[in-house]
Parts: structure tokens; C-alpha cells; sequence
């Protein structure tokens, strides 16, 4: 499978408790996922272990049957992944545009190639017209949808979202999730964590998670 | 694929306009820092060089021979014109008290003096030393006279004033005297002999043994007496306390950076959950910062010499020179440090950076 974790546990200190358990998943490539769980279940720690952000405590992480540990982690970050958080982590005062652009940037595309790219990217999710407009003056579901413009942009092998419908109302919920659910490139893979069950709905599989184990899927 | 060296210098400029009032803030921080250093450089160094030409023109390098019973011979005392370390020497003598006719009652001290003591007498102006009276100051101002006028004593023939020499610095005294230069052959009152600082002490302790002669005493007297409360401007500039400034000013720059990082953490998760190396974010900063250091020290170093020149005295060569030196190697310093702050903020796990806000 293209992306495993393999007996991974995790705690942020050796006198903390574990927040995530033996957990052995395997993720498709172009698969859409769905993490389900209480607050405090560890979906947010197990994602950021899928993405690479979080080193665990034990286990490991393979992708394409490689370990993904050391040095290689900074490249893979750049190359393969994409991320969308739940507080829509951007550049405040930055324009709309420059944060759409900023993953193609990470890659080494041209400046002027990645800007072109961002706003393609910004029409497509619904607010190409707010392109200069500084992050900071948007609102939470228009800077939800920057940040998929900037995950979507990438083209990337794994896009990775942190419950990033959480603080958005209903209308906003369906717009953003359809964007980054069925808006998201062929063979492009997507993991998002989630408390809502309809866009749990919308994926093709629903892992649970309880107190840091994997319960079903 | 990574960065393009481009496209990081470009973000870290772009982040610098972006964030208008934090890129104020740090420039005027380096403006501040840097200018305050040069200031301190500036006015420190500025009243040293002041003080030192004062010193120097009150005489405190002049020694002065005479001989117990005698007196020191003109001819030796003029020799050392011209020798290593020596400015000036030249001898006067005394040559009574007489009037001048246009204004009887009012006496005078007669003196004849060797051609170099005219010039240790009065060091910020060429007096000549060929035939004419040289009056001092007061006398001219009293009798009226002038270069260029015919002035005759009551026993003598009529001479031309020369010149009217600035006695008040060496010897005040000689501001009421009139004095003939004459060839230094005989013996004068007193050998008056101007060394360069570095000299004077070893001179000093040489020159009575230039005039021994025979059963002669001399006697060798510094013009101005030092003591405990003597300033040392060498001392004094060695030990001010800006001297180590240029490392003080970076690390106080580079605490300012840290904390503006550390209120930056979740922007620079964001880079690195996009697979930026902590290099790459230290590359980012340093074109971020760069050129508010580079501004700030032009603006702080410009200010600071206007400062200087409008309130007090404008510098010299020298002292703009040190006041760079120290200034500018602040700021280097702070060139070399300030884009690893970035990167230091930035240590630990990218999601609780991204946590940060």
C-alpha cells in the first residue's frame, strides 16, 4: 500500500499518556478517508503522523514500502503532501493570491508559473475575485477555501485536512467539503479528520478512532 | 524540488512589506541601536580630540631649561629645532623695563628671544623672526599698535612691529612685553622646548643634561604640572564604555528578533509543513531583515553625525572613522545573527508551531 503506518503509538512525553495506540493503517492512492472520533480521540495527532509533521513515539511510516524517517521527511512533506487546517493557517497579511501560491513556491515552480497556477486554482474553489485581497480581511470560509486552493494547487499525491469545515456554518460546510472533496485532482488522495458525519458520508471509507485505536475501518 | 533562492528572497522581502508596522518597528529598533552607538562614539571621541588639542595648545608638552647662576646657551637650546620629537625650541632673556615715547608713565618688559620661541609661544600662528619688534596682545592694544608701524623706545632707535603674537596660551605674562628677535649666540634666561606627546617624557628627562656645563646646575620644569587628577585620554578612550558595543547592540537586536518570532511560530509551521528546511527559513529572514539593518544603520549613523555636528563640534576624520568602525561592525554582527532567530523559533514539532497563534 502507498501509505502505511505500521504499530505506530504516540505521546508527546514520556510521562504524558498515550493519545495514539498500535495503529496499523493503509491508505490507497486517489482514496478519499474520512478520520472519525470524539474530541481528544487522536485524530489530529494520527494525521499530522500520516503527513509527517509528528514523528512517532513507535512504529514507523512507509510510503510506497519506504520508510519515510529522517532527512526524507522534509522532501516528502514538499513533494507529496498538502495540508488544510482547521484554523485556515495562512499568511495573514499576505494577499489571497501569494498564499494560494506558497506550496508551488515550496516546489521550485517559477514564481510567475505558481502565481498563475494559485489563481486558476482560486476561480475554480470560488474566490479567484478576492485574489489581492490580504488574508486577514477574509472571511473564515473564504480563507478556508484559500488554504484548498493552496492544497489543490500542488497537485499533490496526499492532500491532508484537519477538520477544516469545524468552524464554518452549514452553507459554507458544503461548499468548502464539495471543493475539497470532489474538486480535488484525479489520483489525488484525501484524509480529512472530521466530527461531521456528511462529509464523512461523502468519502469512500470512515476509519474510527477511540481513545487513540483504530477502531473500525 | 525545492525553493528557488528567488523565490525565498522574494517571500522574505514581500513578508517585510506586507507587515508595514513590524518592518517599522525593526528598522527604527536598528536606527535606534546603531545610531546610539555612533553617537556615543561620536561625542566621546569628539571631547577627547577637543580636549587632547586643548592640552596640547595649554602647553602640556613644553619643558623649560634654566641654569642656577648662570644661563643655558641660545645656540644649543635652538639646535634641538629639528631633532626627533621636537617641535619647537627657542630661548628668551630679559632686557629690563623701558617706555615708549607716544605713552610715557607706562613701562614695558623688554625681552630679546631666539627665533623658535616664537613659534613654542605662540604655536597657531608664523611669527617671523627676522628683524621687528613682536608685541604681545595687551601692549598692542593699549599702545595701538600694529604689523606694519614704526614704534621707537625712549633710548633706542625706531623699530618696525613685525608682529603681534597670541602669548595667552603659553605665556600669559608676555601679553605686555616686547620682544626683539636676536641671534641665539650668548646665554638666555630660559630654554623653552616643545616635544610631540610621545617624546615629551624621555625629551624632558635629556634636556638638562644637554645644558650641563661645568659646575652649572640646570634645572628642567614641565610648563604644566600633571597629577592624580591629570586626565589620560588614551586611557580614557581605551576603556569607554561603547567600545564593546558592537556585540551588545546585536544580541539585544537578536533578543527583539527572537521574541517577534516567537509570535510567528504557527507562519513558520506553515513553511515547514510545506517541507522548508530551517536553512531556507533563516535564507527567508536574512532578505527580510537585511535591509532594515542596512537602512537602520545608515539612517541611525547619519543621524547621529547630524546630531553631533548641530549641538556640539563636528567631528573629525578620525572619530567618524572609529564611530563607523563600531557602529558598522554592530551592524554586521547583527547581519550575521538576526536571520538565525527565525530558525531558532522554529525548532521543535511543526504541528504544535501550527498550534501557536
Amino acid at each position: 500500500m502507498p501509505l502505511t503506518l505500521r504499530g505506530v503509538s504516540h505521546r508527546y512525553r514520556g510521562d504524558l499518556p498515550w493519545v495514539v495506540r498500535e495503529v496499523d493503517i493503509e491508505i490507497d492512492d486517489g482514496e478519499s478517508v474520512a478520520l472519525m472520533g470524539p474530541s481528544g480521540s487522536g485524530k489530529t495527532t494520527l494525521l499530522s503522523i500520516l503527513g509527517l509533521l509528528t514523528k512517532p513515539a513507535e512504529g514507523e511510516v512507509l510510503l510506497d514500502e519506504a520508510s519515510t524517517g529522517g532527512r526524507a521527511a522534509s522532501g516528502l512533506r514538499t513533494t507529496q503532501f498538502s495540508w488544510v487546517f482547521q484554523t485556515a493557517n495562512a499568511l495573514s497579511r499576505r494577499t489571497a493570491l501569494d498564499n494560494a501560491a506558497l506550496q508551488l513556491l515550496a516546489r521550485g515552480v517559477r514564481p510567475d508559473l505558481a502565481r498563475r497556477t494559485a489563481l486558476v486554482e482560486l476561480d475554480r474553489v470560488g474566490v479567484g475575485h478576492l485574489a489581492p485581497r490580504p488574508a486577514r480581511l477574509l472571511s473564515g470560509g473564504e480563507l478556508q477555501r484559500v488554504c484548498i486552493a493552496r492544497a489543490l494547487a500542488a497537485a499533490p499525491r496526499w492532500i491532508l485536512a484537519d477538520e477544516p469545515t469545524g468552524q464554518l456554518d452549514h452553507a459554507t460546510t458544503l461548499e468548502v467539503s464539495h471543493a475539497l472533496i470532489e474538486q480535488r485532482p484525479i489520483g489525488t488522495a484525501l484524509i480529512i479528520a472530521t466530527h461531521d458525519p456528511d462529509v464523512a458520508a461523502r468519502c469512500e471509507r470512515t476509519i474510527r478512532v477511540v481513545d487513540g485505536r483504530v477502531v473500525a475501518g | 524540488m525545492r525553493w528557488r533562492i528567488g523565490s525565498l528572497v522574494g517571500e522574505g522581502v514581500a513578508n517585510l512589506w506586507a507587515n508595514g508596522f513590524r518592518s517599522l518597528a525593526m528598522l527604527g529598533l536598528c536606527a535606534a541601536a546603531f545610531g546610539g552607538l555612533a553617537f556615543l562614539e561620536l561625542r566621546q571621541g569628539t571631547e577627547l580630540t577637543q580636549f587632547v588639542r586643548n592640552y596640547r595648545e595649554g602647553g602640556a608638552y613644553v619643558a623649560i631649561a634654566s641654569v642656577r647662576g648662570g644661563g643655558v646657551s641660545g645656540a644649543r637650546c635652538e639646535s634641538l629645532n629639528g631633532t626627533e620629537g621636537v617641535v619647537a625650541a627657542g630661548a628668551w632673556r630679559g632686557a629690563g623695563q623701558d617706555t615708549f615715547p607716544m605713552a610715557p608713565g607706562v613701562l614695558f618688559q623688554a625681552a630679546d628671544v631666539t627665533g623658535g620661541l616664537l613659534r613654542v609661544w605662540d604655536p597657531r600662528h608664523v611669527l617671523g623672526a627676522g628683524a621687528g619688534l613682536v608685541v604681545g596682545p595687551a601692549m598692542a592694544k593699549e599702545l595701538g599698535l600694529r604689523p606694519g608701524l614704526i614704534a621707537s623706545f625712549d633710548d633706542g632707535e625706531p623699530v618696525r612691529v613685525s608682529a603681534v603674537g597670541e602669548f595667552g596660551r603659553r605665556n600669559p605674562q608676555a601679553a605686555r612685553w616686547a620682544l626683539s628677535p636676536v641671534s641665539p649666540a650668548g646665554t638666555f634666561d630660559e630654554c623653552w622646548v616643545e616635544f610631540e606627546p610621545g617624546t615629551y617624557e624621555a625629551g624632558r628627562d635629556a634636556l638638562a643634561a644637554r645644558f650641563a656645563e661645568g659646575s652649572a646646575e640646570p634645572v628642567v620644569r614641565p610648563y604644566r604640572r600633571s597629577d592624580e587628577f591629570t586626565r589620560d585620554p588614551a586611557a580614557e578612550w581605551a576603556s569607554r564604555p561603547q567600545r564593546n558595543g558592537w556585540v551588545a547592540a546585536p544580541l539585544v537586536l537578536f533578543g527583539l528578533a527572537l521574541v517577534a518570532g516567537w509570535f510567528r511560530r504557527a507562519e513558520a509551521g506553515l513553511y515547514l509543513s510545506m517541507g522548508t528546511r530551517r536553512a531556507q527559513l533563516a535564507v527567508m529572514a536574512a532578505a527580510e531583515y537585511w535591509p532594515l539593518v542596512l537602512a537602520g544603520w545608515s539612517l541611525g549613523f547619519s543621524y547621529a553625525v547630524a546630531i553631533q555636528s548641530w549641538h556640539e563640534t563636528a567631528p573629525t576624520g578620525d572619530v567618524l572613522w572609529h564611530a563607523a568602525q563600531t557602529s558598522g561592525s554592530a551592524a554586521l554582527a547583527t547581519l550575521a545573527l538576526l536571520p538565525w532567530s527565525a530558525a531558532l523559533v522554529a525548532r521543535g514539532s511543526i504541528a504544535s508551531l501550527l498550534k501557536d497563534r
